[in-house]
């Protein structure tokens, strides 16, 4: 029988793609048996589906907080930056 | 008729305050440093001023801005990897040994969530816990976690862009996943 350090590698992969049959199987039979492996492989889906869902879905800009914004120094010195940089492209050559 | 974008959108004063947030967030989530965010946001947007002529307005303004971030990002991660690849060989993360007990268990055990998560974390709290999560990971991890599992990307795609190998991409890629998971476990679900 295969622990679950055997089976991990092929677990994770098997999240992203079709294993040959062999592997399928032997992942398969480990999981079936084991609830850590279950477990772990459902936190990991539960992560993917959630980052989709409510972690890269356009956000109301209300509710972001401000750690995950441009702070207002930046901003305005980012606004700056491109005024002058329209003016004259070619100081940002050097 | 394919221009739909309006005079106004492509004024370039507007994308700071329309878009600029979302593209700070995009890179802060991936590259995980705020000044390294501020660097590819003000490049992405000089890159957009400088090429302006070549958008075709057939997609949106901000998913044009978003395509040459990505770009600017790979970069990054491309020279990170180059990096690490240059500076030796062996790292603490290259195999899955220490993640696992002597009777090859994970350390700690999976233990099963409860509860509806989905609905404990306004869309706001959720990004920052992300961010703080990917915060915690070495930075290979990180990347590998991020254009798998937020990007999308495929995992062949991924290993030739950073110059990997299979097996050294899934191990990554495990570790990667047990950690973020154990992270959400503990700040998320309050386990221990
Ligand atoms: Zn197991």
């Amino acid at each position: 029988m295969a622990s679950c350090k055997d089976i991990a590698l092929e677990l994770t992969e098997s999240l992203d793609r079709k294993l040959p049959i062999r592997y399928r199987l032997r992942v398969w039979l480990h999981v079936a048996i084991c609830k850590e492996c279950r477990n772990l492989k459902r936190q990991i889906l539960f992560i993917r589906a959630a980052i989709h869902k409510i972690g890269l879905s356009p956000a109301s800009e209300s509710n972001i907080p401000a750690s995950l914004r441009m702070s207002t120094q930046f901003r305005n010195r980012l606004k700056e930056t491109m005024i002058r940089y329209e003016a004259d492209p070619d100081i940002h050559d050097h | 008729m394919v221009i739909s974008i309006t005079q106004e959108e492509m004024n370039p004063s507007k994308w700071v305050d329309e878009h600029g947030d979302y593209l700070y967030r995009f890179a802060l989530l991936r590259l995980r440093n705020p000044s390294k965010a501020e660097d590819v946001v003000q490049e992405t947007m000089l890159a957009a001023l400088s090429g302006r002529q070549s958008f075709t307005g057939q997609s949106k303004v901000r998913t044009w801005l978003t395509g040459i971030l990505k770009h600017k990002i790979m970069d990054q991660f491309r020279s990170v990897h180059r990096e690490h690849r240059l500076n030796g060989l062996f790292n603490d993360d290259d195999t899955i040994d220490d993640l696992y007990d002597s009777r090859e268990h994970l350390i700690p055990p999976a233990q099963a969530w409860s509860g509806n998560p989905e609905k404990a974390f306004e869309q706001g709290e959720f990004q920052e816990q992300l961010r703080l999560c990917l915060k915690k990971l070495p930075k290979r991890q990180a990347t590998i976690f991020a254009l798998r599992e937020m990007d999308g990307i495929s995992s062949e795609e991924i290993c030739k862009e950073l110059t990997l190998t299979s097996t050294n991409y899934w191990v990554l890629l495990h570790r990667s996943r047990v950690a973020l998971r154990r992270c959400f476990e503990i700040h998320w679900f309050g386990l221990k």
